[in-house]
């Protein structure tokens, strides 16, 4: 049994894919925004984080929170998997292959809609990897 | 940095003044010279600073003429103690052409800075208007895609959790609201793309080295699901590097593959060619599937056109697939040729130029 934490402003979206990883046996937290995230994180520590990219304040809100992350000393190792559902788009066009520790210091990274077993094969990679 | 430049204004006119009293402030047009001073203020200096230098430079130049004048101080030229009043009417004529040269000068110097300045505040703003569209479109593909996230999301909740409480009928409900979202949502997916292609500005072309195998593996690599579920064969051959904007071009063969997978037969194949010449590259997208009547071929790059064979073989398609590439190869200055007949397969002849 592994602890996540989900944040993304789709409460739809969260609270779907909450219920499937703890049918699944995991504890999961959840947020619908980055204010005050960072503390949050740090108060619960999960074992993975599940990331959106874009958030009502901020087209980049989800880049910006990951950069936060990395350099807070207490979590610089926290593994994070990006949720997206714009990353296909011309022109923005990022992929895992844009994966950088200073750009996008994520461990991987999922389009939208999330399909369980592709969520479930990254979650249990990642856990391994850690 | 100003005082050193007023101080080389300064000691640049005082040359000049002791050059033209030595040489003849009125017997000679030498004291012309002043104006390429004058001018030259007025295109590099303000109204304020530019006046200032005419009036340095016509005192000095009278400077001059009343020296000679009073014969104070030996000169080359033959001295001559004429009247101030013979000088002045010299003089003072020279000094009111100057003001006249400063006004029209500085006038046009101004208006020139002027422009500069609308220009520059013009271009900032359509820097800002674009940055504003750019984001515009990532919020409304955004707003317009995360609904079907969330219609997902629940299938998915339906499928993974009570799937096995469902009846048969219901599961084929839930089946085809999957679906139909999926379908959707693509449609969505086309209309945002072509909309970021037809507003993408000529800036927003890169234009750097592209390997076409590699870019069209990649592509191939993204189809073999498609390839595989339709039982379609794909073969690749040739190579050349071309200078271009691989997203695009990605973006372009993408929808070239797709089709002559969607519209080949099961068991069929579609066979990719990249021919090397010396100014460009060729690559030929060929499939031997359903093929386009003589009619539908002028239409095919329309907007949301599909032929009534091609509606018949693929209920799934946007009609916008042909529309992208139409709008990339405008964008990257690409000729496309197509070659078609009916029942026997369709050939897209995709010229890329090299520089």
């Amino acid at each position: 049994m592994a602890r996540f934490m989900i944040i993304d402003d789709d409460v739809e979206l969260t609270d779907n894919t909450a219920a499937i990883l703890r049918m699944h046996g995991h504890a999961v937290d959840t947020l619908n925004t980055t204010e005050d995230a960072v503390r949050q994180v740090t108060e619960n520590m999960p074992d993975l984080l599940i990331l959106d990219v874009m958030f009502p304040d901020s087209p980049v809100a989800g880049f910006d929170l990951a950069r936060q992350i990395r350099h807070a000393k207490a979590l610089k190792d926290m593994p994070i998997l990006l949720l997206t559902s714009v990353n296909q788009e011309y022109p923005m066009d990022f992929s895992a292959e844009d994966i950088d520790a200073d750009w996008m210091p994520v461990q991987d990274f999922m389009e939208k809609p999330v399909h369980v077993a592709l969520l479930l094969e990254k979650v249990d990679r990642l856990l391994k990897k850690r | 940095m100003v005082a050193n430049i007023w101080f080389q204004i300064v000691t640049d006119l005082v040359v000049l003044s002791v050059a033209v009293y030595r040489l003849g402030p009125t017997t000679t047009v030498i004291g012309f010279a002043y104006l390429f001073h004058i001018t030259l203020a007025c295109i590099f200096f303000g109204r304020r600073d530019s006046f200032g230098v005419t009036v340095l430079s016509a005192g000095l130049f009278l400077g001059t003429v009343v020296l000679e004048s009073r014969g104070l101080f030996p000169a080359s030229h033959e001295a001559n103690a004429s009247a101030i009043l013979a000088k002045a009417v010299f003089a003072v004529p020279a000094v009111f052409v100057w003001g006249i040269m400063w006004y029209l000068v500085s006038s046009l110097s101004e208006a020139v800075r002027r422009r500069d300045r609308d220009l520059d505040a013009a271009n900032q703003r359509l820097i800002r208007a674009d940055d504003e569209i750019n984001l515009q479109m990532l919020r409304v593909t955004h707003d317009l895609k995360a609904p079907f996230s969330g219609i997902e999301s629940n299938i998915q909740i339906l499928k993974h959790m009570h799937w096995h409480e469902m009846p048969e009928s219901v599961r084929g409900i839930v089946d085809k609201i999957d679906a139909r979202s999926m379908s959707l949502r693509g449609r969505i997916g086309d209309i945002l793309m072509l909309g970021s292609l037809r507003s993408a500005s000529e800036a927003e072309c890169v234009s750097e080295p592209v390997q076409m195998r590699g870019l069209l593996g990649t592509v191939l690599q993204d189809v073999q699901g498609l390839a595989r579920e339709g039982n379609v064969s794909i073969e690749l051959t040739g190579e050349a590097d071309v200078r271009s904007d691989p997203r695009q071009l990605k973006i372009l063969f993408l929808n070239l593959i797709s089709n002559a997978i969607l519209y080949s037969r099961a068991g069929g194949t579609v066979d990719i060619g990249i021919e090397d010449e010396t100014a460009q590259a060729r690559v030929r997208v060929v499939d031997h599937g359903i093929g386009i009547s003589d009619k539908a071929l002028p239409h095919i790059f329309e907007d949301f056109f599909r032929s009534q064979e091609a509606a018949a073989f693929n209920p799934k398609s946007t009609g916008l697939g042909l529309a992208i590439v139409r709008q990339v190869a405008r964008n990257l200055g690409l000729a496309i040729v197509v070659e078609s007949a009916q029942n026997e397969g369709t050939v897209f002849d995709v010229t890329i130029p090299k520089g």
